[in-house]
């Protein structure tokens, strides 16, 4: 079989063009990914309008408002207990709430305080250890338990609520077992190797 | 100007977060385990969270005890101790304060509690808070790993 030479474009020529436009298409990619990863729930904020009081869980334990006031409070779940008139009342440990409304987890709480929702939710979905941030108005407080503790819990009517997923973990570099790759470009040409695309000697036929 | 820095330095150079005297040495739990009923002082223990128990006024924590490092950590890869209470006046978040979590705690020792690990009666030297720190896990006490690599050279 006679090979037209012509259509024979060789290894050096074509090298470099499929290299960079793979490194752009690699990089625009990873890009993408990355900023994919970087995308957060939309924060939880009053309605325009509504000004938030700056009443805490622990000043609402201490003694119930005098108003109503409408708050944005937040934290871990511990408990949700679905009652007879289509209601949710959810246990929640309060925690320090970043600008977004996200529940900054480092052991720090004001108290416990309840959260009671006008709707069902299944305690499937909603479940201890998750973080949740609401927002609705306090005006009163309900007695209960926590262990042998009798706890004054303020109540908290929804009217707005985020649930947030957890951040993923940080993680550690994968250790390789035998090599000390921290990158692997796959259009890097390794001559020792042979792995890329490209090896030594390939010719390569063009329509 | 040169000593007040060097103290500065051997200050940060002292412990951990629980501020002690100078003079302080704490009983083991070892002499109050032998001791029982009468074991009293002011103690520097620390180990694990085994549960956390809200009363009505107080916080009572079971802890699993092993001994501190320089930085007060409980040294959680050595053999522990011996189990302990620690009493705290008021109420602890059982959230936070949950089991498996690294604790250190100076207060004054107070007696033993009676208590039961499975079958067997155990007296639980009890411990009245005045300070606690509850670690957090990115601090924690890890062992010390050793590690021995041959490199070469193309």
């Amino acid at each position: 079989m006679m090979i037209d030479r012509s259509r024979v474009t060789s290894v050096t020529k074509n090298y470099r063009f499929w290299r960079t436009t793979g490194l752009a298409a690699f990089l625009g990619l990873f890009l993408a990914g990355f900023s994919a990863g970087c995308v957060t729930a939309e924060p939880l904020v009053a309605e325009p309008g509504t000004t938030l009081a700056s009443l805490t869980v622990l000043e609402a334990r201490q003694a119930p408002p005098a108003t109503p006031q409408t708050v944005r409070w937040g934290g871990t779940i511990v408990d949700v207990t679905n009652t007879e008139d289509n209601k949710t009342r959810v246990e929640i440990v309060s925690r320090p709430l970043q600008r977004s409304g996200r529940p900054i987890n480092d052991d720090r709480t004001d108290g416990r305080f309840i959260a009671e929702f006008n709707e069902f939710l299944d305690p499937e979905i909603y479940t201890t250890g998750r973080d949740l941030s609401v927002i609705g108005t306090v005006a009163d407080t309900v007695e209960g338990r926590i262990g042998n503790t009798s706890y004054r819990f303020p109540l908290l009517q929804v009217t707005n609520y985020r649930y947030w997923k957890p951040l993923p973990p940080q993680r550690q570099h994968p250790h390789y077992p035998f090599h000390d790759h921290y990158y692997h470009d796959p259009f890097w040409h390794d001559r020792y190797h042979h792995d890329g695309l490209y090896g030594y000697g390939r010719i390569i036929l063009h329509p | 100007m040169l000593s007040a820095t060097i103290l500065m330095f051997l200050a940060a150079c002292a412990s951990g977060p629980i501020k002690t005297e100078d003079t302080f040495t704490s009983i083991t739990l070892e002499q109050a385990l032998a001791a029982n009923e009468s074991a009293s002082g002011e103690v520097l223990w620390g180990g694990v969270i085994l549960s956390t128990t809200n009363l009505e006024n107080s916080t009572l924590l079971e802890i699993l005890a092993y001994p501190l490092d320089r930085r007060q950590r409980p040294m959680k890869s050595r053999k522990p101790e011996g189990r302990f209470l620690i009493v705290e006046e008021g109420f602890l978040e059982p959230t936070d304060y949950s089991d498996g979590r690294s604790i250190t705690v100076r207060g004054a020792l107070d007696g033993a509690t009676s208590g039961n690990i499975a079958e067997a009666s155990y007296e639980y030297p009890t411990v009245k808070a005045d300070e606690l720190h509850l670690w957090r896990p990115g601090d924690d006490y890890v062992a010390p790993r050793f590690t021995i690599g041959i490199g070469f050279e193309l």
